[in-house]
């Protein structure tokens, strides 16, 4: 595929010196109705060529922190950036365009054909009366293809119905419909919350790999410690909407994940986790 | 053990029946009871007869056998050219009683005469063919303008995407208000508004069609689900492009079913509609009723009855492919 980024790149090369566009939050707050504080004086920059991985208990901010990168939801105070660019005011649209998102439940429409649902992705570029005719210039169904291979999806998958696929395969779609927008940074609010333990595997190995190969600065937002440990470069722990732990997986210690998943982490080995995964509790030492 | 009816349901039940048969006697059903007593007692020879049996066998003798022909003389038909028969058709002489006055006596005289009648085998079922088709092309032209103006108006009353609450109480408001209107009240406007025809049955049919499809079409897009709406917000697509690739491939089956439903409707009601003036078959079964004509008019009903039974097996066809 020929992606407009390079470039394989590991954790010591890219910290801080990214030719890429950084994503920063810079003291951002978010109250939601009923007083809930669901980001609080958050400042971060997540960069690209990274895997990022944001941990936390539910109602911790993560999805907060997500929608608010992304522009779905408006900060009460601070910035975000990407690059030059504030996700807000008339840089608004020319920031999202760096940005793509994939999502728990794939967001994909199951009555359309995987092709179209990919082809989505690029619907704020492509005019109105092809959009509606739904007839995709040959350009954009060419990308289709490339990002639907790029993710592991066969030809004859293409004109199948989004609602034939298992769930790892949408979640798959929902990446190519992602990497239509040749994102600079991937936001993955749960991507594997509804998976099982392989296809999670599978979609964790794409994000690496995007990471790795591209330059894409990936964060995504998990449960799973032992997925975290396994693919992240970076972990982000959350609580309450506050940012309490920011470092290499290898310095994320048991007491650490106790502090932020609480009693329950130390209790069950398996944090409010979608599934269960057998590795939690070794980490824990 | 708890008994299976307390003395609360069966005093419920009790004061069901009470209300109910106060309202049979409002409702005069005590005498339709009679009648039909006298009806089944005239069969089983009881009674020498009723008033439903009289009236049945009236209608029954008059209306059964049912006509399909036309017949005409000649001699009021312009130009005939009796070598250039229409098809089916054939000439018949017959003896025409004539009154006319007698210019020597100056009294009134009854005279037989003989006189060429061309007539039609089936040239009143082709008329009223004709007229049928011209109803399904109210029904269809209605349906379309209801399917048009309900996806943009549904679009104004699903709260989701309503560009502000005034706009969204407004439509609702009106779909309401056209969904009010029974197709027959609209149409007896229509028809002073417009003249008889059929722009006046369109219309009925059309305001009432908006009523319904506009509601369910707006319920069907707030209930359309969210997630891939999300998805589409997120990359920064707008409300248009949304609905385009979000909601619509998810409503679109319910559309086409609600619309299948109003069309089949329409067809129906086409006819009904027909009766105060409105065009179709409708208007020609009402014409030939106030005739006493009930051969013509049984003709008509059985039509009627042909062509709703396609229709519905036509419309199950079409929904199996679509849905």
């Amino acid at each position: 595929m020929m992606y407009p980024y390079r470039v394989p790149r590991s954790w010591s090369e890219t910290s801080g010196q990214s030719p890429l566009s950084c994503l920063s939050f810079q003291n951002v707050t978010k109250t939601y109705e009923g007083a809930v504080r669901a980001l609080d004086e958050v400042t971060l920059d997540l960069e690209p060529g990274l895997l990022t991985v944001l941990l936390g208990a539910s109602g911790s901010g993560k999805t907060t922190l997500l929608k608010t990168a992304i522009g779905l939801v408006e900060p009460d105070s601070g910035t975000v950036r990407i690059g030059s660019l504030a996700m807000a005011g008339r840089t608004k649209s020319a920031a999202r365009r760096r940005l793509a998102m994939i999502h728990q439940d794939f967001g994909l429409v199951t009555r359309l054909s995987v092709a179209r649902n990919v082809m989505a992705g690029v619907c704020t570029e492509t005019s109105l009366w092809r959009l509606l005719l739904q007839a995709y210039p040959k350009d954009v169904q060419l990308r289709a293809a490339e990002a639907l291979f790029s993710v592991g999806l066969t030809a004859s998958q293409f004109n199948r119905k989004a609602r034939d696929l298992s769930g790892g395969q949408m979640q798959r779609v929902g990446i190519a419909r992602a990497l239509m927008r040749y994102p600079q940074i991937l936001l993955a609010d749960e991507p594997i919350a509804s998976l099982d333990p392989a296809a999670s595997d599978n979609v964790m190995q794409i994000l690496r790999r995007l990471c790795d190969e591209r330059g894409i600065g990936v964060v995504c937002s998990l449960h799973q410690i032992s997925f975290a440990r396994r693919y992240a470069d970076r972990i982000v722990a959350m609580r309450h909407g506050q940012v309490i732990f920011d470092g290499p997986p290898s310095a994320f210690s048991g007491e650490r994940l106790e502090h932020v998943f609480g009693q329950e982490a130390t209790a069950t080995s398996t944090p409010r986790l979608a599934h269960p995964v057998p590795a939690a509790g070794k980490y824990m030492t | 053990m708890k008994p299976a009816f307390s003395a609360k349901s069966l005093a419920i039940v009790i004061l069901a029946f009470a209300l109910l048969a106060v309202s049979a006697k409002r409702m005069e059903l005590d005498s339709l009871a009679g009648e039909i007593a006298n009806l089944a007692g005239s069969f089983v020879g009881l009674s020498e007869t009723s008033q439903i049996g009289r009236s049945v066998e009236r209608v029954s003798t008059e209306m059964f056998p049912v006509t399909i022909s036309e017949a005409k003389p000649v001699s009021k038909i312009s130009n005939f050219d009796p070598d250039d028969l229409p098809l089916f058709s054939y000439l018949e002489t017959r003896n025409v009683e004539t009154n006319r006055v007698n210019s020597d006596t100056l009294e009134i005289e009854t005279v037989m005469t003989e006189e060429v009648w061309l007539v039609e085998r089936f040239g009143y079922l082709t008329l009223l063919i004709a007229k049928m088709i011209e109803t399904f092309e109210i029904a269809i032209w209605a349906t379309l303008m209801a399917v048009a103006a309900s996806l943009m108006l549904s679009v104004l009353a699903a709260h989701n995407f309503t560009p502000h609450g005034t706009v969204y109480f407004m439509t609702r408001s009106l779909i309401s208000f056209f969904r009010a209107v029974p197709e027959i009240i609209s149409a007896l406007f229509m028809v002073l508004a417009f003249g008889f025809g059929p722009v006046a049955g369109i219309l009925a049919l059309g305001f009432h069609g908006m009523g319904f499809l506009g509601k369910f079409y707006a319920e069907e897009i707030e209930s359309a689900d969210r997630k891939p709406q999300e998805a589409l917000a997120a990359m920064g697509a707008g409300p248009f492009r949304i609905l385009r690739l979000a909601v619509w491939p998810q409503a679109l089956p319910a559309f086409t079913a609600l619309s299948i439903y109003i069309l089949d409707r329409n067809v129906r009601m086409a006819t009904v509609v027909g009766l105060v003036g409105a065009g179709g078959i409708g208007q020609e079964l009402k014409g030939r009723y106030d005739l006493f004509e009930y051969d013509r008019v049984g003709t008509a009903l059985i039509l009627i009855f042909i062509t709703i039974l396609l229709l519905d097996l036509a419309a199950a066809q079409l929904r199996k492919r679509l849905v």
